[in-house]
């Protein structure tokens, strides 16, 4: 396994807080907790399944407190329905 | 949040909530009871406050006095007010709980008795079952409409309130709502009533049962039947007397005909052929008996499903609706 190495440049106005983060690491672990970060970032912005999991309890969790979820017939999410009969039916709830 | 249908017809009590449906005779009585019993009296509804008083199945079978009332003036009275609690009592047992009831009214008597329905509804009702908490029940929103829009929300709405059917709710639709007083006449067009085609017959189920039973009373004296017994023997045709069978066929049609034909005189009056509606729904408590001649008449009519319990499962839909605004 071959090794390469990065090089980035930092300003030291605006990236003190990553200077100041890289001056705490002990020197033989530096590029060890780069690859950290760098990682632990990466799979924050991508879905694991351990986030599928977890949504698809809670969904699981509402459900069973009675929550209920809106669908068409056609299972979509819209629901259009007939305006005057809708407004009839508001008037029957009036009489 | 309780949302609730509630019908209280001559014939029956009816009340949905959810997958919760009740229905028992519009009877009360003297709390008497059986001294012993095999199945625990499981039906009987026994209300010690406001009043201790036996409803439905339960006074039929076991009070010695019994109340049944089939004048318009019984919304007023104390019977009314008991078969509602305990309808209430049936849809619930929470001993503290909010109500949004929707209720019907016989087209006929809509105008005149809408605001003495909603009045003795709305409010706190307090309690107690027999073997129960005492209850507190506030009813805090209550809509009273006419009776066959029940059935007619019944085929139109889903179970959260929204319209499903654009058929029905789009076009003129008839519906022929057979009580047990009353048979109830409605024409609606996109879902708003067209009162000029609308109109209330006094001959219902309980009619027939009446003339049926005093048949059974010359012909079969010794046989003693409850009302929806006799009501199970006009749908079969047939009844047992002694272990043989007797057949009904030609006194039921004898007695069913000129019923049917009374309502669909009427419903000819209204509606000419019915060409013009998308469909004629029946239902009602009579419409297994008079559908057979009400689908004869007209080709689209259909009786809809469940057609008892259709009116409150259309109030209980309705107030479900009524939650989402």
């Amino acid at each position: 396994m071959a090794k390469t190495t990065v090089t980035f440049s930092l300003d030291t106005e605006t990236d003190r807080d990553i200077l100041r983060w890289l001056e705490k690491q002990a020197k033989s672990q530096r590029s060890a907790a780069v690859r950290d970060a760098l990682r632990d970032h990466m799979s924050r912005n991508s879905i694991t399944l351990g986030d599928v999991y977890q949504a698809v309890k809670d969904l699981e969790h509402k459900l069973q407190a009675g929550a209920s979820v809106a669908a068409g017939p056609d299972g979509s999410s819209n629901w259009d329905e007939p305006l005057e009969a809708a407004a009839a039916l508001d008037a029957l709830a009036r009489l | 949040m309780i949302n609730g249908g509630i019908d209280v017809g001559y014939y029956a009590v009816k009340a949905v909530s959810g997958n919760r449906r009740v229905m028992f005779p519009s009877i009360t009585g003297t709390p008497d009871k059986a001294r012993f019993s095999l199945n625990g009296n499981s039906a009987s509804i026994v209300l010690v406050s406001p009043q201790h008083v036996q409803v439905g199945e339960g006074a039929v079978a076991q009070s010695r006095f019994l109340n049944r009332r089939e004048d318009r003036g019984w919304i007023e009275s104390q019977e009314w007010h008991t078969l509602a609690l305990a309808a209430l009592s049936e849809l619930t047992s929470a001993k503290l709980a909010e109500l949004r009831l929707v209720s019907g009214l016989p087209v006929a008597f809509f105008k005149g008795d809408k605001d003495a329905v909603r009045d003795r509804l709305l409010g706190n009702h307090k309690l107690q079952r027999e073997g129960r908490h005492a209850q507190t029940l506030r009813v805090v929103d209550c809509r009273v409409i006419p009776q066959p829009f029940g059935a007619l929300l019944t085929a139109t709405l889903d179970n959260r309130g929204r319209i499903i059917d654009r058929a029905l709710a789009t076009g003129t639709v008839g519906i022929i709502d057979v009580g047990g007083k009353t048979t109830n006449l409605l024409s609606v067009n996109k879902l708003a009533e067209i009162s000029h085609e609308t109109e209330s017959v006094s001959a219902g189920a309980w009619d027939a049962v009446r003339a049926v039973r005093a048949w059974l009373s010359e012909h079969c004296p010794d046989l003693d039947l409850r009302d929806h017994q006799v009501m199970d023997a006009i749908i079969a045709r047939q009844v047992r007397y002694y272990g043989a069978p007797v057949d009904l066929a030609s006194m039921v049609e004898a007695t069913l005909e000129p019923l049917a034909n009374q309502v669909l005189a009427v419903a000819s009056q209204l509606w000419n052929s019915g060409a013009a509606l998308e469909a004629v729904l029946v239902s009602g408590g009579g419409a297994l008996l008079l559908g057979p001649y009400i689908c004869k008449h007209f080709r689209h009519a259909r009786v809809v499903d469940d057609p008892v319990f259709a009116n409150a499962t259309g109030f209980w839909r309705f107030a479900q609706r009524l939650e989402g605004r």
